[in-house]
């Protein structure tokens, strides 16, 4: 009898090992690996030297619990240019970026049996859709820096984005040390003063050898998981081939070429002038209001927008864990970091 | 199987008994029937798409790799792959590996198999060894024969892959050539459930019919997003990793991750099988 338990011993056994097997880099992981104290001056220093990270190229890894409903993309009642907008916010993406000094980089965006690219050498950048079969060719003449924003930003860039906040609004603060992307480094975390804002936190996963920014995780005020989360889940840091930048598009796709030119921005900005965003507060609690009018009206008839809204005394709000968005009834929308009640105020002003 | 002759079953080497497993597996003709059927599979596609094709085309659907494939024949064998990767290919591995040892079972012939002084641990890795082969032969039958007739309806020429690049005709057989033991490698797991469920039981279509169950309870498992945290760890979750391959540079790491998930399933459910089998009784 004893036998016959022996030898069901390696079926008991068997999960154990897979289980310890799969456990065990994440307990590795989880470890905070032990680097010299740092200032978040200091830390920040370490990402401005970033800049000089003459090529690297990983796998990055996006993901969103923003409390928003979950959008169909199939079937009756789909729309689907809209649901792709709200997707690449608010879905979870990995991404392959290639990068080789500042003006050559190409980020892949890894779909289901599809795939976005963005190529960008020089002044040339190279758009391609490989659900459509099509291929942007954007060239950018004279001095205007014509990098369009890809669809999924590298920490370094949104990284960027953040530390131009930094300032008199927010604390920084170095907190323990973390395991990103295999790599050793620092958080630094920045917490805004106000009150008057959605965002608890912003945390940055800084390599401690080379200063890339590895991570970046946005928590909701009060919320214990992050709810936009972006960064390497590996990273190698030698330059990629000088090929992965050239782009040749298909013979059968569909080609389309753009020049931007500096004066295109001067031009494209002829609009009714007297409709620009107003900016309420500054900081962390601004609220950016649009005015009647520049936001059609066809909006409303569109079914993602009833979906998504939800109607409040005065207008339908699109409410997430980070961002709010007011539309009025009268037509405004009201945007910004803050709560609804916060909005409402403002339109009511 | 059964059609072995006693002598080899006795001579006690494993090679002998592997041997005459992959025969008794290859020389079934169930096991043609099933790899032909795999290999109308492309057949069929590419006709269909010849034939529509003529009258104008209207907006495509579906996988632009299914779509591409009037443009060049070359992309036959992936789309049909894809096509047959969520049932009729686990069915086939099913059925194979479902009847491993539930076969012998039902036809009286295990308890032969198991005077040999090979022992019953051996004759499981045997038995698991040729449904294994099985797992690489049905997808390869699909490739090879979707890239034959692709070959043959329509122009064959550099392949666009998902990244917007062309690779060379020759470099794209060999993509395709990996695609095809990348799928082989994710059928392995299955085959060991299979298995698992073959020594329970002496009806092998009641084993065959659980194995797929499990495949295709697995892959509706795997599209729920509420079982985010689950999903990695499920047997089917790397099936359609295999358009990787299919990216610029190729990302090769989703055959690292295919092969430890695929080895995980192995491990858990061949300690099973060896729980069950050196433990039942064989009456039969």
């Amino acid at each position: 009898m004893s036998s016959r338990l022996v030898r069901w011993l390696p079926a008991a056994l068997a999960p154990v090992v897979v289980a310890g097997a799969v456990a065990a880099p994440l307990v590795a992981a989880a470890a905070p690996p032990s680097l010299p104290d740092r200032t978040p001056q200091q830390v920040l220093e370490l990402v401005a030297k970033a800049k000089s990270v003459e090529g690297f190229s990983g796998t990055l890894q996006q993901t969103s619990d923003l409390g928003l409903p979950e959008l169909p993309t199939t079937g009756a009642g789909t729309d689907t240019d809209t649901a792709s907008v709200l997707d690449l916010l608010t879905g979870d993406h990995t991404a392959r970026v290639w990068v080789d000094g500042a003006d050559r980089s190409r980020v892949a965006v890894l779909d289901d049996m599809a795939e976005r690219d963005a190529v960008r050498d020089g002044s040339s950048v190279w758009l391609w859709d490989s659900k459509k079969n099509t291929a942007v060719h954007v060239v950018a003449s004279g001095k205007a820096d014509a990098a369009p924003r890809t669809t999924t930003r590298t920490p370094a860039e949104i990284a960027d984005a953040v530390l131009s906040e930094v300032g008199p609004t927010t604390a920084t603060t170095v907190d323990t040390t973390q395991r990103v992307a295999g790599r050793d480094a620092y958080t630094l975390v920045l917490t805004p003063r106000t009150d008057a804002t959605t965002v608890g936190s912003v945390q940055l996963a800084v390599d401690a050898a080379t200063g890339l920014p590895l991570q970046v995780e946005v928590f909701a005020r009060g919320a214990s998981s992050p709810a936009f989360e972006s960064g390497f889940t590996s990273i190698d840091y030698s330059v990629p081939a000088a090929s992965t930048f050239d782009f040749t598009p298909p013979a059968d796709a569909t080609v389309e070429t753009k020049t931007l030119t500096a004066g295109d921005h001067e031009r494209s900005g002829s609009k009714p002038s007297g409709a620009r965003p107003e900016v309420t507060g500054s900081g962390w609690s601004a609220v950016v209001e649009i005015p009647a009018g520049k936001v059609p009206a066809s909006i409303e008839s569109n079914p993602t927008y009833e979906r998504l809204t939800t109607a409040v005394d005065g207008g339908r709000v699109l409410s997430t864990s980070l961002v709010n968005v007011l539309r009025t009834d009268d037509g405004r929308v009201l945007a910004g970091a803050v709560p609804v009640s916060r909005l409402r105020a403002v339109a009511a002003d | 199987m059964s059609r072995a002759e006693p002598a080899r079953r006795t001579s006690g080497a494993g090679l002998a008994l592997l041997g005459s497993e992959l025969t008794g597996v290859f020389r079934r003709r169930r096991t043609w029937a099933m790899l032909l059927a795999l290999a109308a599979v492309p057949v069929l596609v590419a006709v269909a798409i010849r034939i529509s094709s003529g009258d104008g085309g209207g907006p495509s659907r579906g996988p632009s790799f299914v779509t591409g494939i009037a443009g060049n024949g070359l992309f036959v064998g992936v789309a049909s792959l894809v096509l047959a990767i969520p049932l009729f290919l686990p069915l086939t591995v099913g059925v194979v590996a479902g009847d491993t040892i539930a076969g012998e079972a039902s036809t009286g012939t295990l308890r032969y198999l198991l005077v040999a002084p090979a022992g019953r641990v051996r004759l499981l890795l045997v038995k698991y060894a040729g449904a294994a082969v099985f797992c690489f032969a049905a997808p390869l039958a699909i490739v090879v024969a979707g890239t034959a007739i692709g070959a043959v309806l329509f122009p064959v020429g550099p392949i666009t892959l998902l990244s917007g690049d062309q690779v060379p005709i020759a470099e794209g057989l060999g993509r395709l050539l990996m695609i095809g033991l990348y799928t082989g490698l994710s059928m392995l797991g299955l085959a060991a459930v299979g298995l698992f469920i073959s020594t329970l039981t002496d009806v092998p279509v009641g084993a065959m019919a659980a194995t797929v169950v499990i495949a295709v309870t697995s892959q509706v498992l795997d599209q729920l997003p509420q079982l985010d945290a689950l999903h990695p760890f499920l047997l089917t979750d790397s099936w359609l990793g295999l358009v990787d391959l299919l990216r610029q540079p190729p990302d090769w790491s989703v055959f690292d991750t295919n092969a430890l998930l695929q080895l995980g399933w192995v491990v858990v459910f061949g300690a099973l099988a060896f729980g069950r089998f050196t433990t039942r009784d064989v009456l039969a």
